[in-house]
């Protein structure tokens, strides 16, 4: 499952995409994301699902295009 | 003034027309920020004839601003943001009226401001002041046209178009934690990306005013300089929104937009059911149980540490700038231990406490 990130998320992952094994929930990808790299725990992101953000725990279907996008405050 | 050579080039266009002149002669647009996004968004609606422009910044220029900041020059150096922009404006454009504030927007300031403008669009660059527009929006009732920059990176949008609208809390809950933002002064920028944005921020203005077109109500766009890349994503309304924004003026006037306020009073917000599960799906978020051991119910429904009253002084400290949700049974404890958290952390806790939660979800399934 492709995972796409947004602004300094890319930091984290030293890159615009990884692959992760396939979730079926935010929660799931947000536990994934945690293990895998523990600075994610520190930092505030929107998740979007096949280019909809979603809100609560959402489902993830599979195949679906994944993005988590930072909050931006520069102007 | 509509009918003038100034503006014949916008005029015939088919949708604008002399009508569409007449929209923005007779506009009130409202620029929080007079920076990267603020001058561009100003210079465009200016020259485009909006009939009255507010200025809010409380900044002064510095040299470091000029690599994005057009309306100003090398002389502008050390004044005052608000005026000089003003000034500089009325060269491009004697026409539309100019009404600087030479200030940073206040929660006060928002009130008194705001209902004097049909648009406003928010050219600010620090989450305070972006929290605070768009809920003092909500509260009024107004458009707000959304940008905001790091890096190489933009994001704009339209927010509380209509009462079907999202707004930023619908994208972005809560603030970030203090640390992990990046300033433009950490983080810089290069200056033609807050034109490119702040730019779009004029078009979608100018939308708004005249009614031409479909505008980014409900819609965000990013885009990525380096890539050259615009990627849209849709918004929704959340269920869990109105109970994160105060519920009127009063409630405006009472709430610190600013981690690092003088108050002493504990600063905390309350929240209900559904704001609490909003929290509980925030990346980030550590949610905690001030509950003694072994009270019941037990919470096996999400993810949490237990950190019962008895313990909270001392493992308090150990939490910096971070989003603190706290329950309790009854939501008298978590109110208490809120106070116990170090400055630069957002907390909530859960008003009701975790049995008003419970109720809240029987309720949803016996429906």
């Amino acid at each position: 499952m492709k995972i796409s990130f947004f602004g300094q998320l890319t930091d984290i992952v030293s890159g615009s995409t990884i692959e992760i094994d396939a979730v079926s929930s935010t929660a799931a990808l947000v536990e994934a994301l945690n293990r895998r790299y523990p600075a994610m725990r520190q930092v505030s992101y929107a998740i979007a699902i096949n280019k909809k953000i979603v809100n609560g725990n959402a489902e993830i279907v599979s195949d679906a295009e994944i993005a988590l996008l930072p909050p931006f405050s520069g102007g | 003034m509509t009918g003038s050579e100034r503006y014949s080039r916008q005029v015939i266009l088919p949708g604008l027309g002399a009508a569409g002149q007449e929209k923005l002669a007779a506009a009130r647009v409202l620029v929080v920020g007079a920076g990267g996004l603020g001058c561009p968004a100003l210079q465009y609606l200016a020259a485009a004839g909006v009939g009255m422009l507010g200025i809010v910044d409380g900044d002064v220029v510095t040299e470091s601003n000029l690599n994005r900041q057009l309306l100003y020059s090398a002389a502008s150096i050390g004044r005052a943001k608000a005026p000089e922009a003003a000034a500089a404006l009325k060269t491009l454009n004697p026409g539309p009226v100019y009404q600087p504030h030479r200030l940073y927007l206040g929660n006060r300031d928002a009130l008194a401001i705001i209902p004097d403008y049909d648009v406003v669009i928010d050219a600010t660059d620090n989450f305070e002041t972006r929290y605070l527009l768009n809920d003092a929006c909500v509260l009024l009732d107004k458009p707000l046209v959304y940008g905001s920059i790091s890096r190489f990176e933009g994001q704009v949008s339209v927010f509380n178009q209509d009462k079907q609208s999202a707004n930023y809390r619908d994208i972005f809950p809560v603030p970030p934690a203090r640390e992990t933002i990046l300033n433009c002064a950490e983080s810089g920028v290069l200056g033609v990306l807050p034109g490119i944005i702040g730019t779009m921020q004029a078009a979608e203005a100018i939308k708004l005013v005249t009614g031409i077109g479909r505008t980014l109500s409900n819609r965000l766009v990013t885009f990525n300089l380096l890539r050259q890349e615009w990627i849209e994503l849709a918004l929704t309304p959340r269920p869990g929104t109105p109970d994160l924004i105060p519920a009127g003026a009063e409630a405006f006037m009472a709430y610190n937009y600013r981690e690092n306020g003088t108050s002493c009073e504990p600063e905390y917000t309350d929240v209900g059911p559904e704001a609490f599960d909003e929290l509980l799906a925030s990346p980030g978020a550590v949610v905690i149980d001030v509950r003694e051991h072994g009270e019941h119910p037990r919470i096996t429904q999400f993810p949490h540490v237990a950190i019962p009253m008895s313990e909270i002084v001392e493992k308090a400290a150990a939490y910096r700038h971070r989003t603190i949700v706290l329950f309790c049974h009854a939501g008298i404890r978590s109110a208490e231990a809120a106070a116990f958290f170090p400055r630069g952390n957002k907390v909530y806790h859960l008003k009701g406490g975790i049995v008003k939660w419970l109720r809240y979800h029987q309720r949803r399934v016996s429906h």
